[in-house]
């Protein structure tokens, strides 16, 4: 069901790899709106690029600085990284390449995707507004906005993927934890990052999960058994598979999850929930107690994390080296390499991971992290999807991002549950485009694609 | 409310360098973010159970087996510096 993939393919036929990849470059070269959108560019042997029935040949695509590709620099949008360039491929480029996949260049994101760190290059402006920001993976989603590329890899810690696809009107697929290898992903904040996928159309998201999804021995959370993204039909929704219609499905709004959301989001989202009923899906509201405090817990859990994973940037381990009369010297002036926003990450998540705090903060938060997860698992007893905007508020305004933080619990929430989640365009807010999430359960990743192609198709014209 | 000497351990034991004329602007931004979170010390969790990661798996270890890693040239290959096929980093000490 691969849309632009497939008009894309039929270009390149004509043209060839060469061309298409060269138009690809051009278009994000001479675009205005793609100022920043890419860190580093590759140069790609096309020798190699010979699988011409891969499912992918020919077909240019961005990944995010923070998925490791061979030669090429990967920096993570941070200064501490400079200069670094990874001898192996990560799973995302090894399989992508292997279907004849181009690797076009690394998409610029925040740096580390710490919500408010702007990247060490400037940050990505919102195409729509240039006030704004254009999300933590504005590199990857401006590149497919821009018509340069048809997908985008990146990550989605933080929300990163469902973030900017939303503010820039494109479609950010978030797959079950553990359904896409995270080898040669650089995280901060191992238990709720994952691989995911920017793209125009829902049924490229499936495509390309398709090609990356299955399991790797190389990442310890890699689900045993591959999910089918495209076909993967779970018989109680035999029917939305049969038909373009939700008959028979039952979806939960959580009203915490709208809470604090801008009149006219969520009056566009009434409108939403509109289309979803005139598919003979049934919506209900609901209340999601966890939910209320997923803000908290997201924000103590990620930057415990981040303290851990970001401690091995010490100038003689990984990253640049500041030189100095000592190593504690050289190790904490080497760490001012990170931005004044990573630095704030690193102390706050060392400061709760203190003798002092660790049980109050840290521990509590796993803790509740388990209720949180019980309590969504018997949601989904009630419920097939749970939906809600993707975010209650506009992007950060670019030259304030230092001050920004995440306060959608429809973020928050999915992350620490691991949930397949993905926000559909839909409308806009003050000019700038909103997105309709829709989250499922564990595992159920082609109910979650299959729903949100099918609402795709019938707001077609909304935008 | 944490006061500058707490900032400036917690800096410490993060190995990040902060000048002490920044001291102050660091303490108020790690006091609104610990302002920000306070709300947990209000809930009571349902359980003692601690959730890591969202992952189900039971185990993490694979088979030990034998594999073919990197060839020599190639992990070589980006490093900036070598010497006699090994890699030259800075003195450390």
């Amino acid at each position: 069901m691969s849309e632009t993939i497939k008009s894309v393919k039929e270009y390149i036929s004509k043209e060839g790899a060469k061309q298409a990849f060269k138009r690809a470059e051009n278009v994000i070269k001479t675009k205005p709106e793609c100022e920043n959108a890419i860190i580093t560019y590759s140069n790609p042997d096309f020798s190699k690029v010979t699988n011409e029935s891969g499912k992918l040949y020919g077909i240019p695509i961005v990944i995010s600085d923070n998925i490791s590709t061979k030669d090429i620099e990967t920096t993570c949008a941070s200064n501490i990284l400079k200069g670094y360039i990874p001898p192996y491929k990560g799973d995302a480029e090894q399989k992508l390449e292997a279907e004849g996949a181009v690797i076009l260049g690394k998409g610029n994101i925040n740096e580390f995707l710490i919500p408010n760190a702007p990247s060490f290059i400037g940050d990505v402006k919102n195409p729509y507004d240039d006030k704004y920001t254009a999300g933590p993976a504005g590199g990857c989603a401006v590149s497919v906005l821009a018509g340069s590329v048809p997908v985008s890899v990146a990550s989605d810690a933080y929300g990163a993927v469902r973030l900017s696809a939303s503010y820039t009107g494109i479609t950010g697929f978030r797959p079950t934890y553990g359904a896409i290898s995270r080898y040669g992903l650089i995280y901060n904040s191992g238990s709720t990052d994952q691989v995911s996928i920017l793209a125009n159309k829902v049924s490229d998201c499936a495509t390309v999960a398709n090609v990356l999804g299955g399991h790797d021995k190389r990442d310890t959370m890699s689900l045993l058994d591959p999910l089918d993204f495209e076909k993967g039909v779970s018989k109680a929704r035999k029917k939305i598979y049969d038909s373009d219609l939700l008959e028979g499905i039952k979806i939960g709004i959580p009203e915490n999850f709208i809470e604090g959301a801008d009149f006219e989001i969520v009056k566009n989202f009434e409108k939403a929930i509109k289309i979803f009923e005139s598919l003979g899906a049934v919506c209900e509201t609901c209340w999601f107690e966890a939910a209320e405090f997923s803000n908290e817990i997201h924000e103590i859990i990620t930057a415990g994390e981040a303290s851990a994973m970001l401690a091995k940037y010490d100038g003689t381990r990984f990253g640049q080296r500041i030189d100095s009369d000592n190593w504690h010297e050289m190790v904490a002036k080497t760490r001012t390499l990170f931005g004044k926003s990573v630095q704030d990450e690193i102390i706050f998540g060392t400061n709760l991971l203190r003798s002092k705090q660790i049980q109050k903060y840290y521990m509590k938060a796993l803790k509740l992290r388990t209720d949180l997860v019980e309590e969504i698992n018997s949601l989904f007893k009630t419920y097939d999807f749970l939906i809600s905007p993707t975010t209650i508020k506009i992007p950060a305004v670019s030259k304030d991002l230092e001050n920004w933080f995440l306060t959608d619990k429809s973020i928050t929430s999915i992350n620490l549950a691991g949930l397949p989640a993905i926000s559909v365009p839909f409308k806009k807010y003050n000019g700038i485009p909103t997105g309709i999430q829709i989250a499922g359960n564990l595992k159920k990743d082609s109910d979650v694609l299959k729903t949100a192609y099918i609402f795709e198709k019938k707001s077609k014209g909304e935008n | 409310m944490f006061d500058e000497s707490y900032v400036k351990e917690s800096a410490e034991s993060a190995h990040i360098y902060i000048n002490e004329e920044k001291l102050g602007e660091y303490t108020e931004r790690l006091n609104e973010r610990m302002k920000r979170i306070e709300k947990v010390l209000d809930i009571e969790p349902k359980t003692n159970k601690t959730t890591i990661n969202p992952s189900d798996r039971s185990t993490v270890l694979r088979e030990d087996v034998k594999e073919t890693g990197l060839t020599h040239e190639e992990a070589m290959k980006n490093a900036p510096d070598e010497y006699e096929g090994a890699f030259r980093v800075p003195k450390i000490i």
